[in-house]
C-alpha cells in the first residue's frame, strides 16, 4: 500500500463541494511560488472540467507507467501551455494616467484557469466541475523514476515525494514523467521544483495551506494507516474517494470524491435518467467505480435527509473543520 | 624527477609516437587521435603570457597542435535517457588542444554548431562541452563518468551562463558540484558562411596545482588521462544524452619542467 515509505499521508478532496474559489491556489502560491522564477508553476491549481487543463492538455503529454510497467517519458510542455506570466500597467493607467487602459504586459494565451466555467454541453445541459490538482505524492512516482540522478526521494516518515535541489541538475526527465505535470522546471534556479505537501507544516501538526484555507472544506488530510483518521474512513471504509488517473500507474495518493450532478433535461423539458456529467468522462478521470461511489453517497444523502445517522455524510459536510484532519 | 618515472614517461611518449596519428581529412591542421594515444602537452615559452586568460580569439593558440577526435553518442544508461536515445546524433569530430604556461592547464575545444543554443528553459537545452580527467594519474577508471572508489574531475562548460563547474563524478548519476571552482572558461561562437560551419571554440583552464580533494592534479612527469563530452543543446542533450570519446586520451605532462 505504501512502497517507498513507512507511512503515507494522503489527501481526499470532495469534488461535490468545490466552489471554484482558488483560494487553495492563492494559499499556495503565496506561501511557495510567487517568487524567483516560480511566477508561472502553480503547485495547486484549481481547473474546469470537463477542460484542457494546467498545463494546457496535460493529459495526452504522457508519462506515467505503461501496463507493463516500463515508464512512459512522454513531452514536455512549453511555457506557453502553462501560461507566460504577466503583470499589469497599475502605475501608467491607474496612478499618473500615462496610459488610458489597464492591461497586461504580455498577451496571453493560457493560464492555469483559462477555460474556466466553459466545460461542455448546451443548455439546458451544459455542464462543468472543479478539479483542484496538485502533486499526488505517488506510491511509485514516475518523476522518481525518471531522474538518472536520484535526486527526488520519498520520505519514510510521510512519503511526501520530494526535489532535492542540491542533486537536481534540472534535466527535467521529471517534469515530462509526471502523467499530472506537477513537477516544474524553474528556470531561474535551473532545477526542477514541486509541491512539497507543506512538510514544513506537516512537520507542526499542521494541514497543507491548500487544505486548512479550503473555504469550502472539501479536503480531508490523514496517514493512510491510521484506521481512525477522516482518509481512511473515505478511502478504504467507504470507499467514496478514487485516485486521479490510476492507470498511469503511480499510485497516486490524493483521492477524490467524484461529483454528482442533476438529471439531464429532455427535449420537452422533462428531466431525463442521466446525470448530467457523463459517467464515462467521470471515468475517463477517475476509474470505473464512479457510479458505485455516485451510488453510495446518494444512499447516504438519503439516510441523513430521513433524520438517520450517516457518520460519511457528517466527515464529507465537515462542520468541524478540525475532523478533516488527522496528522497524529 | 625520480628515475624510474622518467623511464615511464619516455616510454609512454615513445608508445604515443607509435600510434598512428595522422593528419585528418576533415581539417588538414588538426592531428587525428583516438582513444588510447598519447599527446604531448604544449608549453608557452617562458617569455610568451596570454594577454586574457582564456580568450578564444587568442593568436598564441594559432601555435599550438591541434588534435580531432571522434566523439561518439554514449551508451544509454537509464530509462530516462534510454527513451530519447534518438536525440543522441551522429558521431562528430571535436578538435582540442592542451597547454600550459607553467601556471595553468588550459584546455581549447572546438567543435562545429549550426545553432548556438544558450538558454536552459523548460523545454530547451543548452550547449555544452566537458573535459574529464581521473583524479588519480595512476588509477584505471571508466571514462564514462568513473567509478565508485575511483573517481574523475570533470571541468564543464555551460552556455547558457557562459561559466564554468568543476565537478566529480564516481559512476553515472553521480556528478556533483565540488566546493571549491577553481576553473574558468571562455567561449567564442564564430558564425560561417553554411551554418553547419558555424562553430564554437571554448578554453577551459585552471591552476596546476589546487587544494581540492577531487581536483586532478598536473605536474611534471605525469601522463594525464583525459575524455571529452559534448551536448548539442539543438538536439535536447543533457546529462546522458551526449558524445564523448569513447576512451581516454593520455596527455604527457613531462614538457612541464619541475620546479
Amino acid at each position: 500500500m505504501t512502497n517507498g515509505s513507512k507511512r503515507q499521508l494522503r489527501m481526499v478532496i470532495d469534488l461535490n463541494k468545490c466552489i471554484g474559489c482558488h483560494t487553495c491556489t492563492s494559499a499556495c502560491k503565496m506561501m511557495w511560488t510567487n517568487r524567483n522564477g516560480r511566477e508561472y508553476m502553480y503547485w495547486n491549481n484549481v481547473e474546469t472540467r470537463p477542460g484542457a487543463g494546467y498545463p494546457r492538455n496535460f493529459q495526452e503529454k504522457g508519462g506515467g507507467f505503461n501496463k507493463d510497467g516500463q515508464l512512459n517519458i512522454g513531452q514536455t510542455p512549453p511555457l506557453e501551455d502553462y501560461g507566460i506570466p504577466w503583470e499589469y500597467n497599475y502605475e501608467e493607467s491607474l496612478i499618473n494616467g500615462s496610459e488610458t487602459s489597464l492591461r497586461p504586459n504580455v498577451s496571453p494565451t493560457w493560464g492555469a484557469n483559462w477555460d474556466e466555467d466553459k466545460g461542455e454541453g448546451v443548455y439546458p445541459n451544459a455542464h462543468y466541475f472543479y478539479l483542484p490538482r496538485l502533486c499526488n505524492h505517488c506510491s511509485n512516482p514516475g518523476c522518481l523514476a525518471a531522474c538518472p540522478r536520484k535526486a527526488i526521494y520519498k520520505r519514510q516518515e510521510d512519503g511526501i515525494v520530494l526535489v532535492d535541489q542540491e542533486r537536481c541538475r534540472g534535466y527535467r526527465y521529471c517534469v515530462t514523467a509526471c502523467p499530472y505535470k506537477k513537477v516544474y522546471f524553474n528556470e531561474r534556479t535551473g532545477t526542477s521544483e514541486k509541491c512539497l505537501f507543506c512538510y514544513p507544516r506537516i512537520e507542526k501538526g499542521l494541514p497543507q495551506a491548500c487544505a486548512r484555507q479550503c473555504v469550502g472544506r472539501l479536503r480531508t488530510v490523514g496517514y493512510a494507516d491510521d484506521i481512525e483518521g477522516p482518509v481512511y474512513q473515505l478511502v478504504d471504509k467507504y470507499k467514496v474517494a478514487l485516485p486521479l488517473l490510476a492507470d498511469r500507474g503511480t499510485r497516486p495518493n490524493v483521492f477524490y470524491v467524484p461529483p454528482d450532478s442533476p438529471p439531464r433535461f429532455k427535449p420537452d423539458g422533462s428531466p431525463d435518467a442521466t446525470r448530467r456529467i457523463p459517467i464515462e468522462y467521470l471515468e475517463g478521470l477517475f476509474g470505473p467505480r464512479v457510479s458505485e461511489v455516485l451510488e453510495t453517497l446518494a444512499a447516504e444523502r438519503a439516510r441523513k435527509a430521513r433524520g438517520e445517522d450517516s457518520e460519511l455524510m457528517d466527515l464529507l459536510i465537515g462542520q468541524r473543520q478540525k475532523a478533516l484532519f488527522k496528522l497524529g | 624527477m625520480d628515475k624510474r618515472l622518467r623511464t615511464a614517461s619516455i616510454l609512454v611518449l615513445a608508445m604515443g609516437l607509435l600510434s598512428p596519428i595522422t593528419a585528418s581529412l576533415a581539417d588538414p591542421n588538426a592531428l587525428s587521435v583516438k582513444p588510447g594515444d598519447t599527446i604531448p602537452l604544449t608549453v608557452f615559452p617562458p617569455h610568451v603570457f596570454l594577454r586574457v586568460a582564456n580568450d578564444p580569439l587568442e593568436i598564441l593558440w594559432e601555435r599550438v597542435p591541434e588534435y580531432e577526435v571522434q566523439v561518439v553518442p554514449v551508451p544509454v544508461v537509464h530509462r530516462s535517457v534510454e527513451l530519447r536515445k534518438a536525440n543522441s546524433g551522429e558521431p562528430m569530430p571535436l578538435f582540442f588542444s592542451v597547454a600550459s604556461d607553467g601556471e595553468r592547464l588550459y584546455v581549447k575545444l572546438r567543435w562545429h554548431d549550426a545553432t548556438p543554443d544558450r538558454k536552459t528553459g523548460m523545454d530547451q537545452s543548452r550547449d555544452g562541452v566537458a573535459v574529464q580527467f581521473t583524479v588519480n594519474a595512476d588509477q584505471q577508471t571508466s571514462h564514462t563518468m568513473g567509478a565508485p572508489g575511483r573517481p574523475v574531475n570533470i571541468w564543464y562548460w555551460r552556455s547558457d551562463s557562459e561559466s564554468a563547474e568543476n565537478l566529480a563524478a564516481g559512476g553515472f548519476g553521480s556528478a556533483t558540484h565540488l566546493p571549491e571552482q577553481p576553473v574558468s572558461a571562455r567561449s567564442h561562437y564564430a558564425k560561417a558562411a553554411a551554418a553547419e560551419d558555424n562553430q564554437w571554440t571554448v578554453i577551459l583552464s585552471r591552476p596546476l596545482a589546487t587544494d581540492g580533494e577531487y581536483d586532478a592534479q598536473f605536474e611534471p612527469g605525469m601522463v594525464r588521462s583525459m575524455a571529452f563530452a559534448v551536448w548539442q543543446g539543438a538536439l535536447d542533450q543533457r546529462d546522458g544524452l551526449k558524445r564523448t570519446t569513447p576512451g581516454w586520451i593520455k596527455v604527457d605532462l613531462s614538457p612541464l619542467k619541475a620546479g
